[in-house]
Order: structure tokens, then C-alpha cells, then sequence
């Protein structure tokens, strides 16, 4: 210890003397203050990342992605319907056609079973089409928007398809007999099965139009 | 120009028989339906008139949209005005908006009943007067009723309710007269095929026609209680975003990687 001209106590020089065994012990030290200072991420470029270029990274990281969240979240998709009652009425009756292409599995099904005779479903859709206005309302409807159809051919079809069908029932019904049904009969035969079904259907679609929505979760709906 | 089936159109042939007035009505009051929604989620998104050329123009429509839905800026205020207002302003939400309308351009130009040029005119005007229904209806010659009913939703007490008589209005008129028709289809001694598709017809679509009146209502109803909400969420995360740039970044950034570099000291490893 010893007192500087201000009389302030000032501690002891560590190394009093230069010698060459010092300069190698200066020398050492300078070099593990730049590496210490590597370390710290003064000079990223010597060595690979050091902690404190990590953490800083993250932390970019993370700003970037609470950014992105800002700018996005709030966002709505970018497609926005501006024709809504055009598309309900276009899906609602898309819903028309698959309850009748329902109706139609079920009747066969219905067939099926209790005839053991299996009508497909293009079959049975003649004998609707010329016995059922509902019914053909809606093939006339799907027509409409294929340009490609041709009416008298399809009426030949149609009635292609009942004389098959009636024959097939006639096979399936009484095997031993000659004769085979009248079509008349054929006709009341599909008819029973498929009324029923589209009996039911009608009336699901009654119970939501009284519902409305508000009591969605009776009658079955939910 | 309405596209009808010629056999309807053309006053000259017999309509009675030939046109199938089931048809007919259905195709009418779903156009009606049809033009009527698309301009009231039009009104609901803010589009005021059909010019979407200007500029100008929809940016008056979206400051008054911010005014009277969101309580933000003045409309008439060159410096609080939503999109452009000189002490703050809102560029970003502002063109998102602008986005949206955009959307109903080629909409409103395919309604098929209502014109819109007529019925838009001197829209935002009128607009900005609150009162203007309510005066009207004081005097029941100049009431406009389709303005008011599609747009004094803007009186925000009301909501979508005038516009809902409007359309339970048209809707009553159609079921009256397919009703009507069904009935004196029904009473024929020997109906035709033809008669007996329409019958059926006009069993089966009214039905279809309210159920779909009823979802689009209850679609629009959810549009006009949450867009708002939307809109005015977008305009608070432009602000965070604009506080976080100018001032915050300033404050933040140091403080967080503070904490980075002294939370190892903290945690006991």
C-alpha cells in the first residue's frame, strides 16, 4: 500500500516487475480476455454460436413469431359469400336429391326383402317418375340443367325399365306362374315400399321447418 | 332484364294455361329473396353505394361504418376520420375493409329485381342523417320503405328487424298466392299431367323456400353481430402493432433480453 500525491490509499500494483516469464503470463491472459470476449458474442464470427448469440436469437425468434400472431390474428378467411340465399336454396336442394336417392336405396331394400327380388334403383325410379308427381318434379328439375337429355328417348327407357322390372317381380313373386304380373300390380308394389319412406321424409322436413332451429335438439335433430 | 320462361313472359299467349305459375312465382320470390340478402350483407360489410371505383368514395363509406358501428373517429372529421384521419388513423384495417366491399361488386351488379343505382343513390347521404327513416315515416308518401327496411339498421336499436318484416312481408305474399293457386289447381275435375307436376310442385317448394329464408336470415344475423366485433378487433391489433413500433420496441427489446441473460441466475439448476 501506498499514498498517491492526493493522499488516496491505492492497493499495490499485482506485478511490480517486467520480466519474460511475465510476458508469456500478459500474453495468456490477453488471450483468454479475447476468447472471453468471443464468448460473450463481441466477435460472433471466430467460433461456433456462443450462449448470449443463442438467446438472442431465440429472443428474435420469438418477437417474430408474437409479430406474425398480431398481424394474423384477427385475419378472416379471405373468401366471403356474397350470394347466400342462392347457395342455401342450391344446397337445400342437394339435400332434396339425396334424400330421394335415399328413398330409392331403401325401397330396393325394402323389396329385397320381402319379395326376394333386387330392382336397382334406375328401375324403380321409372315406375316413380311416371306414377309420382313429386318424383318427377325432381327428375324434370335435374334435366333442366343437363342440355344433354332427350325426352322421348328417356320415356322409351323408362318404359324399358318397368316391362324388366315387372318381369323380374313376376320371377321373384310366382316362379311356377305363366303369366307374369300386370304392371299395375308391379306399379302398387313399389308404390307400397317407397310411400312410406317418403312419407317419413316429408315429415322430418316438416318438424324442422316448425322447429326452426329453436329446439334443435328434440326430434331426433341435432 | 328478367329472364322468365317465354310461355310467362310473353303477354300475348295464353298465361293462364300455358305458363306455370307455380314455377313462376317460385323463380320470382327467389329472386326477390336472392337480391334482397346480398344487399343487406352488402350493407352489413358497410358498402354504401356501388361505385367501387372510387376511392374516395369507399373510404367515406367505411368512416361512416367505423363512426356509427364502432364509436371510432368521426366521418365528417378530417383528423379522427377511420381511414385517413391526420392524428390517427387505421390504413391497414381501412384497406382490409376496402377488400371486403370489393367482394360485392360483381353481386350487386347481377341482382336481378332491385336497381341499384336508384335505390343507392344519394346512400351515404341519407345515411349519415340517422333520422331519415324515422322523419319519412312521419310522412308515409316519401317514405323510402326498401331503403329504410334495408338499411336503418344503422340505428343500431333496431338491428335486422325491419329488414326481417321485409322479408317475412314478400314471403307472406308468395305462400298466399301458391296457396291460392294449389287451390284452384286442386278443385280440377281431370287434371292434366301438367296441372299435377305443378301441384306438386307447389306442395313441395314453398317449404323449401322457407327453410332457406329461414338459414340465411339466421346466417346474416350472425354476420351483422360479429363483424363489427371483427372489424373492430383488426383496428386494435394495427394499434398494438403502431404503439409496439413507435414506442414500445424501445422499452421492450432491452427489458426482454435483461431478462434472458439474468434468468439463469434466477432458476436453480
Amino acid at each position: 500500500m501506498f499514498k498517491s500525491k492526493n493522499n488516496l490509499t491505492i492497493q499495490k500494483p499485482f506485478l511490480k516487475k517486467t520480466k519474460k516469464s511475465d510476458f508469456l503470463v500478459y500474453f495468456s491472459l490477453i488471450i483468454l480476455a479475447c476468447g472471453t470476449n468471443i464468448a460473450l458474442g463481441f466477435n460472433s464470427n471466430a467460433f461456433s454460436l456462443s450462449p448470449t448469440k443463442k438467446l438472442t436469437q431465440q429472443l428474435d425468434l420469438m418477437q417474430e413469431k408474437a409479430i406474425n400472431q398480431l398481424q394474423t390474428q384477427y385475419l378472416t378467411s379471405q373468401q366471403i359469400t356474397t350470394n347466400l340465399f342462392e347457395k342455401n336454396l342450391k344446397a337445400q336442394d342437394s339435400q332434396f336429391e339425396i334424400s330421394a336417392s335415399l328413398a330409392l336405396k331403401q325401397t330396393a331394400d325394402i323389396i329385397k326383402k320381402n319379395y326376394s327380388c333386387s330392382l336397382n334403383q334406375e328401375e324403380i325410379a321409372s315406375f316413380l317418375y311416371i306414377n309420382d308427381p313429386t318424383f318427377k318434379q325432381y327428375i324434370k328439375k335435374a334435366n333442366l340443367n343437363d342440355n344433354s337429355n332427350n325426352n322421348n328417348t328417356d320415356n322409351v327407357l323408362r318404359r324399358d325399365n318397368i316391362a324388366k322390372a315387372c318381369l323380374k317381380l313376376s320371377k321373384c313373386i310366382s316362379p311356377q306362374n305363366l303369366n307374369t304380373l300386370s304392371i299395375s300390380t308391379c306399379t302398387q308394389i313399389v308404390l307400397d315400399a317407397y310411400l312410406p319412406i317418403q312419407k317419413a321424409a316429408q315429415d322430418q322436413q316438416q318438424i324442422q321447418i316448425a322447429n326452426l332451429g329453436s329446439n334443435k335438439y328434440l326430434n331426433g335433430e341435432n | 332484364m328478367l329472364k322468365y320462361p317465354s310461355k310467362c313472359s310473353n303477354i300475348k299467349d295464353k298465361i293462364q294455361t300455358d305458363c306455370d305459375l307455380g314455377e313462376l312465382s317460385t323463380k320470382l320470390i327467389s329472386d326477390i329473396l336472392s337480391d334482397l340478402t346480398t344487399l343487406k350483407q352488402a350493407q352489413i360489410y358497410g358498402v354504401l353505394n356501388n361505385n367501387f371505383s372510387d376511392k374516395k368514395s369507399i373510404e367515406e363509406n367505411i368512416n361512416i361504418f367505423a363512426e356509427q358501428k364502432l364509436n371510432i373517429g368521426g366521418a365528417n372529421n378530417n383528423e379522427t376520420n377511420f381511414c385517413s384521419g391526420t392524428k390517427h388513423n387505421y390504413p391497414k384495417t381501412c384497406a382490409q375493409l376496402q377488400k371486403n366491399m370489393k367482394k360485392f361488386e360483381k353481386a350487386l351488379n347481377q341482382l336481378k329485381i332491385i336497381d341499384v343505382k336508384k335505390l343507392l343513390n344519394q346512400a351515404s347521404s341519407k345515411t349519415k342523417d340517422q333520422k331519415i327513416c324515422l322523419k319519412s315515416a312521419e310522412n308515409p308518401q316519401n317514405f323510402d320503405s326498401l331503403f329504410c327496411n334495408l338499411f336503418s339498421s344503422l340505428e343500431t336499436e333496431k338491428a335486422l328487424h325491419p329488414f326481417i318484416n321485409q322479408i317475412y312481408n314478400e314471403l307472406l305474399w308468395y305462400m298466399l298466392f301458391s296457396t291460392y293457386t294449389h287451390y284452384n289447381l286442386s278443385i280440377q275435375r281431370d287434371p292434366t299431367n301438367q296441372t299435377l307436376t305443378e301441384l306438386s310442385y307447389l306442395k313441395t317448394t314453398p317449404l323449401n323456400i322457407i327453410t332457406t329464408t329461414n338459414l340465411t336470415l339466421k346466417q346474416l344475423a350472425e354476420i351483422e353481430s360479429t363483424y363489427a366485433f371483427h372489424v373492430g378487433m383488426l383496428a386494435y391489433q394495427e394499434d398494438l402493432l403502431w404503439l409496439r413500433n413507435n414506442y414500445l420496441s424501445k422499452v421492450v427489446t432491452p427489458f426482454y433480453t435483461l431478462f434472458y441473460k439474468v434468468q439463469d441466475v434466477q432458476i436453480q439448476k
